[in-house]
């Protein structure tokens, strides 16, 4: 019978338990233990062997879908840095706005005075204004040395 | 076999001499291989059940315990690791039979007459079917403190519990066997 180390008080109110002896109840089979590191190691090496047999036969799948992973990733961020620039059309156009967006250069001056011009209404009441200034106020002298 | 404390036979299987990790794993099995299989046993009562556990239990040990932090002792980590794979087991086989509770544990009470190699008499063998009529966590306190005779602050880094409700535990186990016997 062992002794009772830890509880003697705790078993107090058990007389059976108290008095049974508490050897161990099972017993394994002759010899197992003397084995057992051995059969540890094997499954060790079959796990291990395992592994690297699906890794070698698998190896043309990895590759595959390494590759695909790396163009879909190479995509996405593609179309995530494209998505992220704004259209000259809406971005909002202070000087600022304009000049960091790096769109500035990409304008051609001529191609939007005509388009602005071609959007203006004819106002022909400003057009005489325009004209009788440009002949009260002109330099004649000036004109002709001009032409 | 044991002149090897817990903190050499980790220090041995991450630093091995000529990178023998294999000869220092096998120092730890052989210290702690009986212990391991007579908790495991006494949980799930078939041979072959414990074999397998007890080898799977083995292979998780060598697969982390290079992650091993130490915060806890081996010898608790490793019963701990053994609990663990045994309610997975049990677990397992409730769900794939579609079992309830009580049926897992009328089969093992079954295995258990029907087991030969069980060393004990009539007495004996009543104290084991009380045992194995106990709610699973309160049979492994049980086993525990009464067989292993582990402290109740190491029970507690076994399997997670206050030290008080563990003692409780085995004051209600302790005596729902001793009721079983008398009833029986």
């Amino acid at each position: 019978m062992k002794p009772n180390l830890h509880h003697d008080d705790e078993l107090s109110e058990t007389n059976h338990l108290q008095s049974l002896s508490r050897k161990e109840p099972f017993q394994a089979p002759n010899g197992y233990f003397d084995s057992l590191t051995s059969k540890i190691q094997d499954k060790l090496n079959q796990d291990q062997n395992l592994v690297n047999s699906t890794v070698k036969a698998k190896r043309p799948v990895f590759i595959i879908a390494i590759l695909l992973t790396v163009c879909i990733s190479a995509g996405i961020s593609f179309y995530m840095i494209n998505s992220n620039k704004p259209h000259p059309n809406e971005i909002a156009c202070t000087y600022d706005d304009m000049i960091e967006s790096g769109y500035y250069s990409e304008f051609d001056e001529s191609a939007l005075s005509e388009k602005y011009l071609a959007c203006q209404p004819v106002n022909e009441n400003e057009d005489k204004a325009i004209e009788d200034y440009l002949i009260n106020n002109s330099d004649e002298s000036l004109l002709i040395n001009q032409f | 076999m044991d002149e090897y404390s817990d903190s050499e036979l980790i220090e041995r299987f991450r630093n091995p001499e000529g990178n023998n990790k294999h000869y220092a794993f096998n120092l730890l099995v052989r210290k702690y291989q009986q212990k391991l299989y007579y908790h495991i046993r006494r949980i799930v009562v078939d041979h072959d059940d414990t074999n397998d556990l007890l080898q799977n239990t083995f292979i998780k040990v060598w697969n982390h315990l290079d992650g091993f932090r130490e915060d806890s002792q081996l010898y608790t980590w490793l019963y701990r690791v053994a609990t663990n794979e045994c309610l997975g087991f049990l677990k397992q086989k409730r769900k794939r039979f579609f079992l309830p509770i009580a049926d897992v544990e009328s089969e093992l009470s079954e295995k258990l007459v029907r087991n030969e190699v069980l060393n004990a008499d009539k007495l004996e063998l009543k104290l084991q079917q009380a045992i194995l009529s106990l709610p699973e966590k309160q049979r492994i306190v049980f086993n525990l403190r009464y067989y292993d005779e582990m402290k109740y602050e190491e029970m507690s880094a076994v399997l997670g519990t206050s030290v008080g409700a563990l003692k409780a535990s085995y004051h209600h186990a302790a005596a729902k066997v001793e009721k079983f016997i008398l009833g029986n």
